[in-house]
């Protein structure tokens, strides 16, 4: 694609046309809407040239089949990338302007402009000043979103990453229902804690590597700076070696990402905050931004850090398994239809989680194509639940019954996500868990049982959840409920033709992640191998 | 040995290139006596013309301020007999100065109209003050650190009880004055034993004196932790905070606006100064306790914003957070020159953010009262949405969120904590920031909550008026600046760390 | 260092034995006699009129206030005049402007009536 500075225009393309959005007067809500809706489309359209770009050209860079050291001394980085752009920033401190694109984050990055598209075209009546503000706070997350998924730069990626939650702070704080305050303070103060021990964690890397004589927070840099062996520190007060600092370091990162994903035990902001938050903030709030969580997990968690993390895979991999479990027993218990589908949630990143930890190809690839899976599912499902207590007056599925009748397109469209999300063949759903449930048996069989049992209780609850709405004789509530309107299904139908056409031919996620994921695999698998020697995983090249 | 064994005979006197050393201090001082003598003239109802004099001034003064940035050079030098620098280290912390006076004279004629004080000394006393934190953050020695506290501290004791007739502002005059001369006597009394112990009342001299290696001299450092006693109540530092909510309620918002930002902005500048550079020597004696009020300032400025109910109140706590922030870059200062720059770009950052948070309270405050509950906030959004979402904005800069100048504070004097091997600093200091961000955005929610339907409205904001709205944007927009072109503040304070007290080795 | 401040250790034990022993030693020696003229407050000698808690005019204090500036100002002339012909112009100059701040604050006072009594 030339030299061009494509990353760049799609980075600030939402953030300029937020600035432009402040243009048009405020009761004009059609060009308001309309606007919005065009950037996202171009913004859409943009990010879509870029995938096929990383589909279709080889990585520069990368390192195929060797130790790192020897990668550097002939000038290939350690991450292949298929789009770059670097130029420096704060030179003073070695922050640089460091962008890039690879198959990890090119399908993420088609899933955040998808569901900004769908957020932009179900954005609610609102009164006119309020509507501008939503619609310019919605394009300067997308803005946010997409800097945290190009970002190779550590203090760069954690701009965005931090910055993300002030336009979010206001959508939340601003829209959504009357419980929206507490819920709101919850998950932004959780993920603040998160974020800024992950802050910690990223200058002491950056001082890390200025001991050795660089002074950077590039990620492929710091990729192949080798760290000097630390020994273990105590806690205050006590005297005994505990954990190294790189360990430290990780856990900090793992506590950021862990809450945005969310894992249990982090998760407990989740359920009240996708109960209050109004739809088209949903659909992009658990859409893409809880996936960041996994993304930078895989980009940064287990690459800078693959000796710890190979260290604590029992602990993180039990906690995924847990999260699936407790996720779907939790989605048993409830009877309000958003608290199911946040549940349910739950349960879903953690299968994403699992297959992370499983630090397998297998089971990274299986992560990658969950996230697209899911992105697609829950942006269904939170559409359908909006719907339905637009329609009905509740959220309450024991008030609710027997929709079919009245509403044969949402019943279609309800069943083909319902499908996909307890993973029937023919779904993306299907592919997606298999993959990772392969990782996971790699490492460890029992794992792949008990995930398979959080796959049945899925079909349970999903099926619960579509028979307690659609069958039966209809309640008082739902007599009269009338179908999908016109623009409802034509936003609904893409995204169910989607599950069912990458359920049949996954290759086109398949083709792009598999390009990139052996080399995050490798760089994790490095930790493994010497494990008792060196603290972090690049160091092994050097030595060997 | 003699008493006088150090003091200079006049020999020579002070030439021009000692009065160019000095050039924006004299503007200003000038100014402050003929706005005393233009109110004898300017009829009460053109007191605005004041306010325009007196901006006229402090923009001389600031143009003044960036061409001495240049003058003076890397190095900088000293005049008056060494009392005085002329460096980039003043010539940056008065730009910030006179920047915070300049908005403080921007958003006053309305709200002093509004409250009905509308008098001419005000001006001249702000003007007095400015002169004094101007002298301050230039001074080199004992004396002129002393008389230029005086001097700012004289000014804003009588600023703080301009509302003559209420109580409240009567209280925080009364209590300022006095715990700010206990506060001048601790001081005094550390720069006697330092005095008397280096035989010196010059920086650079009393730096010679210490770095000579012997004894540990125990009243010398007992004289160098009294100071620090001094300057700690100076920028409302815990334990030596308790004057602060008090005061910062109590005064005027418009005085508040000013006090809470120029004062510390001076003090933390001169104790850059005298403790990172004129004192590194005796580091290892002051670093724990500068430490330990870091610590104490940073959790007890937190934890007491938490519970408070008024918005002047809860910025004051919070200020008395953000000293402790700075302080960090202070207590590393000698080990690591980040940590010195990260103080630095702190203070500017602090500066325009608090500055823009009081500014809102102070354009939305009058017709006889301050806005001071957090009840007068609620559903401001609705009625005044841009100068609500401004606060907004100010608040998460003060929460230190990317992508505002507090970010970039925060994450400077953190890294130089991290790079002078303090982890644990750095995490008293993430930990108490995720506190902070709990009453920050507390009451940011607040304006965007809606009021009942039929419930009677406690508060009438005023209108915005063109300057106070401009002063709230204008801040608003530096505090974007500081937190996106990161690249150019940190050269400059960069810069002005490198040439500090020109003349100590 | 430490012991050439004895003297001033020795000057301070002093004070406060002085301090302290002078009213020690006379209430313990003096005789008390106490009746109700004795006890009344002292206005030289007359049996006092009314009571002394009473509220003076503001006007006193400002006075008083600003004859101790302008007195404590003048005390600078002092030192000043010692070296003046080292200081040659420049101590003329400065020294000046000094009177001139002052007049100007003189100046100011008189035109707020601060002078004037009423």
């Amino acid at each position: 694609m030339g030299s061009f500075p494509w990353l760049t225009v799609i980075l600030l393309l939402p953030a300029a046309g937020a600035v432009v959005l402040q243009l048009i007067p405020g009761r004009r809500t059609d060009a308001i809407k309309g606007w919005t809706v065009a950037v996202v489309v171009a913004e859409a359209v943009l990010v879509g040239m870029v995938v096929f770009n990383v589909a279709t050209t080889p990585a520069q860079g990368g390192c195929p089949g060797g130790p790192y050291a020897r990668c550097a001394a002939i000038g290939l980085l350690p991450l292949p990338m298929h789009l770059q752009e670097q130029a420096p920033w704060i030179t003073a401190i070695g922050a640089s302007y460091h962008l890039g694109v690879d198959g990890v984050s090119a399908w993420i990055l088609a899933l955040n402009a998808g569901v900004f598209l769908v957020a932009a075209l179900v954005v609610p009546r609102l009164t006119t000043e309020r509507l501008k503000l939503f619609c310019g706070l919605m394009l300067l997350t997308e803005t946010a979103t997409t800097g945290v998924l190009v970002s190779l730069d550590l203090l760069l990626f954690y701009l965005f990453w931090e910055g993300m939650l002030i336009p979010l702070y206001f959508l939340l704080a601003f829209y959504g229902n009357e419980n929206r305050g507490r819920a709101t303070l919850k998950f932004v103060i959780y993920t603040v804690a998160g974020s800024l021990l992950m802050l910690l964690a990223i200058i002491y890397l950056h001082f890390q590597a200025l001991n050795q004589g660089v002074n950077t927070f590039d990620l492929e840099t710091l990729l192949q700076t080798p760290l000097a062996q630390q020994s273990a520190v105590p806690l205050p007060f006590s005297s005994v070696p505990t954990l190294t600092p790189q360990m430290w370091a990780f856990l900090a990162f793992a506590v950021a990402f862990a809450i945005k994903l969310p894992m249990v035990p982090f998760h407990t902001w989740l359920p009240d905050l996708y109960e209050s938050a109004p739809a088209p903030v949903l659909v992009f709030f658990a859409g893409v931004v809880s996936k960041l969580g996994a993304y930078g997990f895989i980009r940064f968690g287990i690459t800078l850090f693959s000796h710890p993390a190979h260290q604590l895979q029992p602990l993180l991999v039990a906690l995924a398994v847990l999260g699936i479990l407790y996720g779907a027993v939790m989605v048993l218990s409830q009877t309000d239809i958003k608290r199911m589908v946040a549940y349910a949630s739950v349960s879903h990143m953690s299968f994403i989680a699992l297959g992370i930890f499983s630090l397998d190809q297998n089971g990274i690839n299986g992560a990658l194509i969950q996230i697209v899976n899911h992105g697609i599912i829950i942006v269904g499902l939170f559409l359908i639940a909006d719907w339905v207590e637009a329609r009905t007056g509740t959220r309450d599925i024991r008030e609710m019954a027997g929709m079919e009748r009245r509403t044969p397109w949402l019943y279609a469209m309800f069943l083909v996500i319902t499908l996909a999300a307890l993973g029937l063949p023919g779904t993306l759903g299907f592919v997606g868990e298999l993959t990772t449930m392969l990782g996971a048996f790699q490492y460890f069989w029992l794992l792949a049982v008990l995930a398979g049992v959080g796959v049945v209780l899925a079909s349970w609850y999903m099926l619960r959840l579509h028979q307690g709405l659609m069958h039966e004789a209809p309640t008082p509530r739902t007599e009269k409920v009338r179908d999908l309107r016109l623009r409802e299904g034509l936003v609904l139908a893409p995204l169910a033709a989607l599950l069912i056409f990458l359920g049949v031919y996954p290759h086109p996620i398949g083709a792009v992640t598999s390009q990139s994921v052996p080399a995050v695999v490798r760089l994790a698998d490095a930790g493994q191998v010497t494990a008792h020697d060196v603290p972090l995983s690049h160091t092994s090249g050097a030595q060997r | 040995m003699s008493m006088i064994a150090g003091l200079p005979l006049a020999t020579a006197t002070p030439g021009g290139g000692d009065l160019v050393g000095l050039l924006p201090e004299v503007i200003v001082a000038v100014g402050f006596v003929a706005l005393m003598l233009m109110d004898l003239v300017v009829p009460p109802s053109r007191r605005s013309w004041l306010a325009g004099a007196t901006a006229a001034v402090l923009a001389g003064a600031f143009a003044m301020s960036v061409w001495g940035w240049f003058d003076a050079g890397p190095a900088g030098r000293t005049v008056y007999f060494g009392a005085v620098a002329y460096d980039r280290l003043s010539a940056f912390v008065n730009c910030v100065v006179l920047v915070s006076s300049l908005v403080t004279v921007m958003i006053s004629p309305g709200y002093l109209n509004r409250r009905g004080l509308h008098h001419g000394e005000y001006y001249a006393l702000l003007l007095a003050a400015t002169v004094g934190m101007m002298l301050l953050d230039a001074a080199t020695s004992l004396m002129v650190i002393f008389l230029a506290i005086e001097l700012l501290s004289i000014s804003l004791y009588i600023l703080s009880g301009f509302a003559r007739d209420e109580e409240r502002s009567q209280e925080a005059a009364i209590k300022y004055l006095l715990l700010g001369s206990f506060a001048s006597a601790f001081m005094l009394f550390g720069m006697a034993l330092v005095y008397g112990e280096t035989g010196h009342t010059q920086l650079a001299q009393i730096a010679l004196a210490m770095s000579h290696p012997g004894p540990l001299d125990p009243l010398l450092v007992g004289g160098v932790i009294l100071m620090f006693v001094g300057f700690a109540f100076k920028v409302s530092a815990a334990p030596f905070h308790f004057w602060t909510p008090d005061v910062y309620q109590g005064a005027p918002v418009a005085v508040t606006t000013f006090m809470s930002v120029a004062t510390k902005v001076a003090a933390f500048a001169v104790l850059i100064r005298v403790f990172d550079d004129a004192f590194a020597s005796y580091y290892a004696h002051w670093s724990s306790v500068v430490i330990a009020v870091a610590i104490i300032s940073m959790v007890v400025g937190n934890l007491a914003a938490l519970t408070q109910t008024s918005v002047k109140r809860m910025l004051a706590y919070s200020g008395i957070a953000q000293a402790g922030y700075i302080l960090i870059g202070v207590a590393v200062g000698v080990a690591v020159p980040l940590g010195v720059q990260g103080a630095l770009y702190y203070l500017a950052a602090y500066a325009v953010t608090n500055i823009g948070a009081f500014a809102v309270v102070t354009v939305m405050s009058g017709h006889g009262e301050d806005l001071d509950s957090y009840d007068h906030l609620r559903g401001l959004w609705f009625r005044r949405p841009y100068v609500a979402a401004a606060l907004g904005f100010f608040l998460l800069s003060l929460g230190g969120f990317p992508v505002t100048a507090g970010f970039f504070g925060k994450f400077l004097v953190f890294a130089a904590a991290i790079a002078a091997h303090n982890v644990a600093l750095a995490i008293w200091g993430i930990g108490t920031s995720a506190v902070s961000i709990f009453y920050y955005l507390r009451v940011a929610l607040l304006m965007f909550q809606r009021r009942e339907e039929g419930e009677e409205q406690p508060y009438a904001w005023p209108r915005t008026s063109l300057l106070g709205g401009g002063a709230v944007a204008a801040t608003a927009a530096g505090t974007l600046i500081l937190g996106t072109a990161v690249p150019l503040l940190l050269t400059v304070v960069q810069l002005a760390q490198a040439g500090t007290l020109p003349g100590a080795t | 260092m430490l012991s050439d401040y004895a003297p001033i250790l020795v000057f301070l034990g002093v004070c406060v034995l002085f301090g302290a022993g002078v009213p020690l030693l006379s209430s313990l020696l003096g005789p008390r006699r106490p009746s109700a003229e004795k006890d009344l407050p002292y206005e030289s000698g007359i049996v006092p009129v009314e009571s002394a808690r009473r509220r003076f005019s503001v006007s006193f204090y400002v006075t008083a206030m600003l004859f101790i500036v302008f007195d404590v100002e003048s005390i600078f002339l002092f030192p000043w005049a010692t070296i003046v012909r080292q200081l040659r112009v420049f101590g003329v100059v400065e020294m000046g402007i000094f009177i001139l701040v002052l007049l100007l604050g003189l100046v100011y006072i008189w035109a707020k009536g601060a002078l004037t009594w009423e």
